[in-house]
């Protein structure tokens, strides 16, 4: 029974190897909460055509603040630039998803904030790690994302952002 | 209008709910009225071993437990307390006394009771929910389960009959196991087991309605293994098939009780059960005798 | 299992590395996924509790995948515990298909079979969720039906839930309903103010074979909510009751239990305030009235405090007691306007925090019955009094200000009073402590950053004062870092202990791969740009994670 089940998990992993993250993919469809307790789908998303940042975060985690901090004093510039929106998912669950919005107001962040207290969308996008952060292109497909945050990072992600803007493609990227 | 159907609906939905899943409110007394205890010869008995320590705090909780059950099951309910692990280990004064023996370690390491949390029991050896230990609130069901849905007749009878040479401080043992039942082909083994009652030392205690916390200073520790007649695992009474009505004697003359041991208060444990097979380890009946 | 890691690592390059740039579909559907593997080799380390296993590696390893299309979505996880690593439960030993499930969804409906994660409410009376790295997952194991409507959501659910490789004994069904009052009423649809209103229902169902006791075979629970926001207000209330549940963690009372949560904030930009309240008295719910620990919880009770991210602070961490607590926190946030004269070129941050938690008060219910007494109803309590018994107090204060482009810097400050009994189960001094943490990041050229992050723990208690100083490195997507923990020993005894560790590694994309060595005291840990809570353990680990 070890084996079948370990070659049955091979067979399955190799299947699975030939969809890489550089295929076509769409946001799946999941339900989160705004700041002001409304029940939004993840599938109203929009942008009028211009790129979205999805960045999963949490109160709890430091890197995650820095990057959203980071982010924060060079955001109105990205958005006269691309146009671009960022939109912030706060995996708190009930225990600290009480502080998101003190948070998000008394740091000043400018962002769409929402809440996924059960981890709803985050088991959906398959993150497992805070901070995580996706790049939506005008057309709601998933085309780009990354773990961790460090110094620097944002300087990546609008350089992906301004040639996402341009109609680059740039899941064939390599160098990243 | 369509916002009142909507409330109706889910209105109605909760009400159907309510109705059939239901609560037990259960009013008083709580207690289940099973008057007193059996007391008879040819009756199924079950094992019960009580994996505790002296540092347990939760573990005179379970205790207390078990005497509850006594109280209930009378001599079906053979309890034998294994004082093993972390929480049994000689301390510092008044915690000093090693309880703890080579056979007990030995059998709590094999269950996995050496390094669990305690308290934990294990009736019959047998596994339940895919383990062999089992958490204070399912001692209850776990022993009821054991006898009272099984048969009331064991399918082994065992007498056990014993003397003690006072000179010596020798015990001599002859146990006498008769089936009462066919059982299929395999290896059977009989495990004699010296337990003692009435050993006055501290417990540690976290539960003031049994007595001082957080510790007992002259606690009645009851029932504690204090070795085995013929080794830990005891010794085969036959391989193959038994047929109904066949018996098996076996006899020890040689065991040495150890010095501060209190003869009055010495029970002996006898046990049979399954070697091999699927069924390995599982006991199929025991039985207990004062020495004295 | 040393084939295990092997193939795990291949998996891993070949996500890093794989250039196909065709799209894949299955029959107009996709497939995602992600995996997660850690090993760790075990040095014998009796010092700080770290035991050397038989099999010398544990590998705990999961592989999540998602088919999607159109309205149709089936899933995974196979997991791995060969065996399970230090800090886990011994029961998880072993592999198989843990989570697995089909999903039919549209605009209304949403029908789920197999297992499935739900919270009703903030999740007090049900909460099924996972945390990989804790080693928890409580699943629910059956159906669950989703209806949406324009103000009204209903769930309805019938299942059991995970335990280990097995399923709880416990069933239970469940309904709830949330009403965005704003959306019943059309002249409400643009009102400033919002409200919203939630109703669940939860019914275990467990036979009673147990020969001592009358067991309830059917334990409801229901819990009601409220949430009004205005403006920059807003208010929570959640009130939550249970029927007799006599169950392994009350000592089989046959009292109801009852819960009452309440939230207070206000924020606006720079400033933001929230109060916290709660009360709650014999609220733990389980599947299985026999469990304790973190065996098989159907609903939830958070800790009402802060959840710590420096591996100092969160030594003492509070854990919420469901059958006996009342607490309050309070939080300020606020930010020093930039340009400031107490601000400083771009502002500064301050956070103050502070939580308080304390028995309820119990009395006897007549003068036969003492209080907790098994088969009774064990107890009558005041709902205003508050208890004899403090459990935890937690005051700090955070500042955090960007000096310049290149360096910033936090201070921290905090004072903690933790019940040992309570929190810890075992008869020690209660422990009175003050932390101060010092965190300073240095941004020397683009890309490249040192980061310095030093706490110091004083206490008369327990193991007396700890040292902790990390010195981190990052350059893009490359990390290194140093962890220097120091224990000075309990007061007057020379037991002093040192951890030393070290880890690297780097992050491409969505993968990541660490590998460390040394000694690590179990706790929260953040490196490397992700926080993660880890056991105690002494040797060579690796580490490995991507999204697909």
């Amino acid at each position: 029974m070890r084996k079948i089940k370990f070659v049955l998990m091979l067979t399955v992993i190799a299947f699975t190897l030939s969809f890489t993250s550089d295929n076509k993919r769409s946001l799946p469809t999941e339900n989160v909460k705004s700041l002001d307790g409304k029940i939004v789908s993840t599938s109203t998303f929009q942008n009028d055509g211009n790129p979205i940042i999805i960045s999963f975060w949490a109160t709890w985690c430091k890197p995650c603040v820095h990057e959203l901090n980071t982010i924060a004093e060079v955001y109105e510039d990205w958005q006269e630039e691309t146009g671009v929106k960022l939109i912030a998912i706060s995996v708190d669950n009930s225990r600290t998803s009480g502080g998101v919005m003190p948070m998000v107001n008394g740091k000043g962040w400018e962002y769409e904030v929402y809440l996924d207290e059960n981890g709803d969308f985050k088991r959906a996008m398959g993150v497992n790690v805070v901070p995580h952060t996706f790049l939506v292109d005008g057309n709601g497909n998933i085309v780009w994302q990354h773990t961790s945050f460090t110094e620097g990072s944002e300087l990546e992600l609008i350089e992906l952002v301004r040639r996402l803007k341009n109609g680059e493609d740039i899941t064939k990227d390599e160098n990243k | 209008m369509n916002k009142k159907i909507i409330y109706l609906v889910f209105c109605v939905f909760v009400a159907a709910m309510l109705v059939t899943t239901a609560c037990d409110k259960v009013e008083p007394p709580y207690m289940e009225d099973n008057g007193g205890g059996v007391i008879a010869d040819t009756v199924r008995k079950v094992l019960f071993e009580d994996f505790t320590g002296h540092e347990c705090v939760n573990c005179p909780s379970a205790h207390k437990t078990l005497e509850d059950l006594h109280n209930l099951y009378g001599d079906r309910l053979i309890v034998i307390a294994e004082h093993v692990g972390f929480f049994a280990k000689p301390k510092a004064v008044p915690f000093d006394y090693d309880f703890r023996t080579s056979e007990g370690t030995d059998i709590a390491t094999f269950f996995g009771a050496f390094t669990a949390p305690l308290p934990k029991g294990m009736v019959n050896r047998k596994k339940s929910n895919g383990s062999y230990l089992i958490d204070k609130a399912e001692f209850g069901t776990s022993i009821s389960l054991a006898l009272d849905s099984m048969p009331t007749l064991p399918d082994i009878y065992i007498q056990i009959s014993a003397t003690y040479n006072s000179t010596d401080s020798i015990i001599g043992v002859e146990v006498k196991l008769t089936a009462l039942t066919n059982l299929p082909s395999g290896k059977y083994n009989l495990s004699v087991l010296v337990t003692e009652s009435e050993i006055i030392q501290p417990q540690k205690n976290s539960d003031p309605n049994i007595g001082n916390v957080p510790e007992i200073d002259d606690y009645e520790h009851n029932h504690v293994l204090r070795g085995a007649i013929n080794n830990t695992w005891g010794e085969e009474f036959t391989n193959g098939v038994i047929s109904n009505g066949q018996t098996f004697t076996k006899t020890y003359s040689n065991y040495k009780i150890g010095k501060d041991w209190n003869p009055d208060n010495i029970h002996i444990v006898a046990f049979a059960y399954y070697a091999d097979g699927s069924n390995d380890k599982v006991v199929i009946q025991a039985e207990q005798i004062d020495l004295k | 299992m040393k084939k295990y890691i092997l193939i795990i690592i291949v998996i891993g390059l070949v996500q890093l590395y794989s250039n196909k740039t065709y799209s894949q579909t299955l029959g107009g559907g996709e497939v995602h996924g992600s995996f997660q593997a850690d090993a760790q080799y075990y040095n014998q380390d009796t010092t700080i509790g770290a035991d050397k296993i038989p099999e010398a590696i544990a590998v705990n390893a999961f592989m999540e995948m998602r088919y999607t299309n159109k309205n149709f979505e089936a899933g995974m996880r196979y997991e791995l515990f060969m065996p399970q690593m230090q800090g886990y439960d011994s029961r998880w030993k072993g592999n198989g298909f843990g989570y697995r499930y089909l999903r039919y969804k549209n605009e209304r409906v949403d029908v789920t079979a197999g297992n499935f994660y739900e919270q009703f409410g903030s999740g007090m009376i049900l909460r099924s969720y996972q945390e990989w790295n804790l080693g928890f997952d409580n699943s629910l194991d059956g159906v669950r039906v989703k209806y949406k409507m324009k103000a009204l959501t209903i769930t309805g659910l019938v299942a059991k839930q995970r335990y280990y490789w097995d399923v709880g004994p416990g069933l239970i069904r469940g309904i709830d309903g949330q009403l965005s009052v704003n959306d019943l009423f059309n002249k409400m649809a643009d009102s400033k103010t919002r409200l919203f209103l939630g109703y669940s229902f939860v019914s275990r169902y467990q036979s009673d074979l147990d020969p001592i006791y009358k067991l309830p075979e059917n334990v409801a629970a229901e819990a009601a909510r409220m949430e009004l926001f205005r403006g920059g207000f807003h208010y929570k209330l959640e009130v939550g009751w249970k029927i007799n549940d006599p169950n392994a963690s009350n000592n089989m009372i046959y009292k109801g239990g009852n819960a009452v949560i309440t939230e207070l904030g206000y924020s606006q930009k720079g400033f933001g305030f929230t109060l916290q309240a709660e009360r709650v008295d014999n609220m733990d719910f389980r599947s299985n009235r026999a469990s304790t620990g973190f065996d098989l919880p159907v609903g939830y009770i958070p800790a009402m405090t802060r959840q710590h991210a420096y591996s100092l602070a969160a030594m003492y961490p509070y854990a919420s007691q469901a059958n006996s607590q009342m607490g309050l926190q309070a939080t300020l946030i606020y930010k020093i306007k930039k340009k400031s004269a107490l601000g400083g070129k771009y502002g500064t941050n301050i956070n103050i925090n502070y939580s308080i938690a304390n028995s309820i008060y119990k009395e006897k219910v007549n003068d036969t019955i003492a209080i907790g007494q098994p088969g009774t109803l064990g107890y009558k309590s005041k709902f205003f009094k508050v208890g004899d018994d403090l459990y935890f107090t937690d005051f700090n204060i955070k500042i955090q200000r960007k000096i310049n482009r290149k360096w910033n810097i936090s201070f921290m400050y905090m004072n903690v009073f933790y019940n040992m009994f309570i929190n810890e189960g075992h008869a020690a001094p209660n422990v009175y402590a003050n932390i101060f943490i010092g965190d300073f990041w240095w941004k020397f050229k683009p890309y490249n950053s040192l980061h310095l992050e030093l706490q110091q723990l004083t206490t008369k208690q327990d193991e007396g004062n700890w040292t902790s100083a990390m010195l981190e490195y990052n350059n893009r997507g490359f990390f290194a870092a140093a962890i220097m923990l120091f224990n000075q020993g309990e007061a007057g005894k020379s037991n002093s202990s040192v951890y030393p560790f070290i880890t690297t590694g780097f992050t491409r994309k969505a993968t990541r791969i660490s590998v460390s060595y040394g000694k690590q005291r179990e706790g929260i840990v953040c490196v490397g740009g992700v926080c993660r809570a880890v056991p105690a353990s002494n040797g060579f680990a690796l580490s490995m994670s991507s999204s697909f």
